[in-house]
């Protein structure tokens, strides 16, 4: 009965959290129907896919995506409560409870393990394979081994990040073990169609099955019987930073606020999966049209200037601004020093991103040019995303109007400064990243007459 | 000359359907040690936020020390807030905060010193504001309010969470505070605090401010401040 009644609660309680970053819930439910939409679209288009890809390299994609999507949703819930206790305060979540009720740790983990399981897989998967089903293009015996296959992959992507993050809070380096098993693994020749889903897919057989099962269990148990709760055990001290006397008060607690979080590594590497992802669709592209893109450094520059939007939210991520309410701060003003560290920080990181690439493709007769076009796509990209949502792009953003005055600002620019890049007009390039960034200066200045007397809260 | 440090006309605020002020008439002159009672929810808070320039108004008007509310920003300038919530910086440490205040306001920050030791945190001045306790986080906010010797405190309940030696001190501050001419303006729902340290009331339920005066007149005889409270708040 009490069990029931927690996996009730933990199940509110991640509806509530998600659905507060939304404007409104309605917009939040639009969030499944447009994976209903997203399935039956990757559905239907497989008769053509088909002709270009095999099949089961885009089938083993899909299935080490949703193992990326599991550990993804197993470390956003572990340390949930820790990102709740940054933004809200003393707001806590119901894991956080055994503190204070007579429950164990261990028996609110299960539930809160379990919701994130059903709400995961009722909030994103199921509606996806609703959408596949409803193209009845896949043989119904097929579709049926895929859902099982690929929602093991997703469950044991869930408990292996569970495992990972009990093994991490008890002891941090045993963490380790797991990349080193799997490097073992890599080294004594095993591949990735001995994944056990993988296996039971294209193999069909029931002993693969059961082992996927098993290690999904194993993993949950162990991570059960070994979990205890995050605990701040120490108190960091910092002797006084002399950032204070040389920089404006605002700036200094900015710069000192990235380091000390540790956000300076999330700056660093922000870049890495979305490069690594834009070299896969070209990748696949090639496959798919069967010629060659040569893609020309600019490009890179217009959508490593793009990905700043990343870190221009992580800045806004790290402490929320509630502290100011009470001292003569104004949001522009707070806003006006997040973008210069913003500059500074993502310039210098993208750069350098910038200098290897060119050094990869062999373009550093160009790497000039694409530096320019990066720093007004980037500081471009910060004046509309800070103007368009404050100190809260993360929530903002998924407020439909204010979401497409940002798509209707912001898509143009990197349309034509792609085309342009893609065709080599260096020229246009430079008159139109030129008109970007004066454009971006006029916005920069309007920030103090938009958010004139905005309240801080 | 205009001695009202504090003066409200009509002020409302609703928050969705629920009512939270509801017309505020209310005048706090120099010098008062004014307390402003009300039970858990009745908008207390809310006024404060209103008064420091942290909340718009749905409608109505104040002024803070001759300045209207509008101006947020020279109405934080002047006064000094003692949040009920205290959230400090998470990653700098008590002195850095400080520090950061005292830029923030322009002032030299040869008072940090000060103040740690008043506040007897000068052992934790190397932690990070994360890292301390709530009453701690309440000793740093109240250090930080009075950084720039205010001549107008809003205080929202400020000894919630800190131990009674340093309640005691707070109190003994405070009092001399109002012998300097300044005046506290103090949001409370501890009788006796308010009833030891207060020269003039108010009473707020429900967003409706139901009595003013001073202890004397509000006392009727025979009576105390809790009876008279709870008459006035059920």
């Amino acid at each position: 009965m009490m069990s029931d009644h927690l996996l009730s609660l933990h199940l509110k309680e991640e509806w509530r959290m998600m659905t507060s970053y939304f404007s409104s819930e309605k917009l939040f439910f639009l969030f499944p129907l447009v994976l209903v939409f997203v399935g039956f679209l990757m559905a239907l288009l497989i008769p053509f896919i088909e002709k270009a890809f095999d099949i089961k390299e885009l089938l083993v994609a899909f299935h080490l995506l949703l193992g990326l999507y599991g550990l993804f949703v197993g470390g956003f819930g572990f340390f949930a409560d820790e990102v709740a206790q940054t933004w809200f305060g003393e707001a806590r979540l119901l894991i956080h409870m055994h503190t204070i009720l007579p429950i164990s740790f261990r028996k609110i983990f299960i539930w809160f393990y379990i919701k994130d399981i059903v709400y995961y897989l009722v909030l994103t998967l199921v509606p996806l394979f609703l959408g596949a089903f409803l193209s009845f293009t896949i043989p119904v015996v097929t579709f049926a081994r895929i859902v099982v296959s690929s929602t093991l992959s997703f469950l044991i992507g869930v408990s292996v990040s569970f495992l990972v993050s009990s093994l991490y809070v008890r002891k941090p380096l045993s963490a380790g073990l797991l990349p080193l098993v799997a490097g073992v693994l890599y080294v004594a020749g095993v591949s990735y169609e001995d994944f056990p889903p993988l296996s039971f897919l294209f193999r069909k057989d029931l002993f693969s099955l059961g082992l996927s099962v098993a290690l999904f269990i194993t993993f949950s148990v162990i991570s059960l019987a070994i979990t205890k709760p995050v605990t701040r055990t120490t108190t960091k001290t910092f002797s006084k930073s002399q950032l204070f006397s040389r920089v404006d008060p605002l700036l200094a607690k900015e710069i000192i606020d990235v380091r000390r979080s540790g956000t300076w590594r999330i700056l660093i590497t922000s870049y890495l999966f979305p490069l690594f992802f834009l070299y896969g669709i070209f990748y696949f592209s090639e496959k798919l049209f069967n010629f060659s893109l040569d893609i020309p450094l600019i490009f890179y520059a217009v959508f490593i200037g793009y990905l700043s939007t990343l870190v221009y939210s992580w800045l806004n991520n790290i402490d929320p601004p509630s502290p100011m309410a009470v001292l003569p701060v104004t949001t522009s003003q707070l806003l006006k020093r997040k973008i210069k560290l913003f500059s500074m920080a993502s310039l210098l990181v993208a750069v350098a991103y910038l200098v290897a690439l060119a050094y990869i493709l062999s373009g550093l007769d160009v790497l000039l040019l694409s530096v320019y076009c990066m720093g007004s796509v980037t500081f471009y990209v910060a004046a509309v995303t800070a103007y368009l949502c404050g100190l809260y792009p993360n929530t903002r953003l998924f407020d439909g109007s204010v979401l497409a005055k940002y798509l209707a600002a912001i898509l143009p620019v990197l349309i034509l400064l792609s085309i342009l890049s893609l065709m080599r007009f260096h020229t246009e390039i430079v008159a139109v990243a030129s008109a970007v960034l004066i454009f971006s200066f006029f916005m920069y200045r309007r920030l103090e007459a938009k958010y004139e007397g905005a309240y801080l809260s | 000359m205009n001695q009202n440090v504090i003066y409200t006309v009509g002020l409302s605020k609703t928050y969705g359907k629920t009512e939270a002020l509801c017309n505020l008439h209310l005048v706090v002159e120099k010098g008062e040690f004014f307390g402003f009672l009300g039970p858990n929810g009745a908008g207390k808070t809310t006024t404060i936020r209103i008064l420091t320039g942290q909340l718009p108004p749905d409608s109505g008007k104040a002024a803070v020390l001759g300045i209207d509310i509008k101006n947020s920003i020279a109405v934080k300038k002047a006064v000094g807030i003692v949040p009920e919530v205290v959230t400090l910086p998470s990653f700098l440490t008590v002195t850095e905060y400080l520090e950061f205040v005292c830029g923030v306001r322009e002032i030299e920050s040869d008072r940090i010193e000060y103040w740690l030791d008043f506040t007897e945190l000068s052992e934790n001045r190397t932690t990070l504001c994360r890292d301390l306790s709530q009453g701690m986080k309440q000793k740093v906010s109240f250090a930080a309010a009075f950084m720039h010797d205010p001549a107008l405190v809003f205080l929202d309940e400020p000894f919630a969470d800190v131990d009674p030696l340093m309640q005691n001190k707070l109190k003994k501050f405070l009092k001399e505070y109002i012998k300097q001419g300044k005046t506290v303006f103090l949001s409370t729902h501890i009788l006796e605090i308010a009833e030891k340290l207060c020269s003039r009331i108010a009473i707020i339920t429900r967003g409706t401010l139901t009595t003013t005066g001073t202890l004397a007149e509000l006392l009727e005889e025979g009576k105390d401040l809790e009876e008279v409270f709870l008459n006035l708040v059920r």
